[in-house]
C-alpha cells in the first residue's frame, strides 16, 4: 500500500484523522492497540507541526505519506513548516515525565516511545518526518 | 467526537467522558471542567473513562491540570475505569503513579457516601 493524505495546516482540518486512520487500519489488518499507537503517532506528529511551525495565518497542506511493504509501516510527514528536527529533541526516550512538563514535549515522547525509528531531513525548503511504525 | 455527562454527588463531581477526545476538541473539555471547577464547591473529580475510546496528549493535559489546579486545594481526582490505551498512554508518559486510578465500581460508590 502506497497512500498519500493532504491536511491543511489547521488543526480543525485534522479532525477525521481518526476515521482515516481506522480506515487504513482496518485495511491493513491492525489490532485496535496497533490502530490506537498509529493513531496517536500521527495526531501528535501533525499538532506539533500545525502549532509550531508556522507564523500566524500561514498556510499551507501536509502530506502524510502511509507505506506498507510486507510486515514494515512506514509514515512520512511533508510540510513547508519551519525547520525542526524531532530526532535532535533531548526530550523523551529516556526518562519519565514529571507532572510539570509542557503537552509540546509530551507528544514527543509519545512519537518516540511509540516509533521503531524516526528519521528526518529538509530538503527544498521541506521539512520530511519519516516514522516506522 | 467527545461527550461529558455530569453528576454532582456531595463533595464530588463525578463526569463521564465518553467518545474520542482529539486535540481539535480537547480544549473544551478542559473549558467545561474549569467552569465546573469555578461553579462547584466539590473539591474532588472522578472522571469516568469507561467510555472513552481515544485520548491525545492535549485530552490527558485536561487530567493533569485539573490534578494540579485541586491539589492546591487538597481535592483529587480520580480515574475510574480506563481502557488499556488510556492506562498505556500513562505509562508511556511516565504518568500512570501521578492519578488515582480505580476499576472497581464499588469503591467508587463508597468514597461517594463518604
Amino acid at each position: 500500500m502506497r497512500k498519500s493524505i493532504f491536511f491543511n495546516n489547521q488543526i480543525d482540518d485534522i479532525k477525521n484523522l481518526t476515521e482515516v486512520v481506522e480506515e487504513i487500519g482496518n485495511e491493513l489488518n491492525m489490532n485496535p492497540g496497533e490502530i490506537f499507537n498509529f493513531n496517536l503517532i500521527l495526531e501528535e506528529a501533525l499538532t506539533n507541526i500545525i502549532f509550531y511551525g508556522y507564523d500566524h495565518e500561514a498556510q499551507d497542506k501536509i502530506e502524510v505519506m502511509v507505506n506498507h511493504d510486507n510486515d514494515s509501516l512506514s509514515v512520512e510527514i511533508i510540510d513547508s513548516a519551519k525547520p525542526f528536527d524531532i530526532t535532535t529533541r533531548e526530550q523523551g526516550a529516556h526518562s519519565g515525565l514529571t507532572e510539570d512538563t509542557q503537552v509540546g514535549g509530551l507528544g514527543i515522547l509519545l512519537i518516540k516511545k511509540l516509533s521503531k525509528s524516526i528519521n528526518y531531513k529538509r530538503e527544498n525548503g521541506k521539512n520530511h518526518l519519516i516514522i516506522n511504525i | 467526537m467527545f461527550d461529558v455527562k455530569r453528576v454532582t454527588i456531595k463533595k464530588f463531581e463525578l463526569l463521564e467522558i465518553s467518545g474520542k477526545l482529539i486535540t481539535a476538541e480537547a480544549y473544551k473539555l478542559e473549558e467545561k471542567v474549569e467552569k465546573i471547577f469555578a461553579d462547584s464547591n466539590a473539591l474532588n473529580f472522578i472522571f469516568d473513562l469507561r467510555n472513552l475510546e481515544y485520548c491525545s496528549s492535549y485530552g490527558l493535559r485536561t487530567f493533569i491540570k485539573t490534578k494540579k489546579d485541586l491539589k492546591l486545594y487538597d481535592g483529587k481526582v480520580i480515574l475510574f475505569s480506563p481502557s488499556d490505551n488510556f492506562n498505556k498512554l500513562l505509562e508511556l508518559a511516565g504518568l500512570e503513579k501521578f492519578f488515582i486510578i480505580e476499576n472497581n465500581w464499588n469503591n467508587i460508590i463508597k468514597v461517594l457516601s463518604e
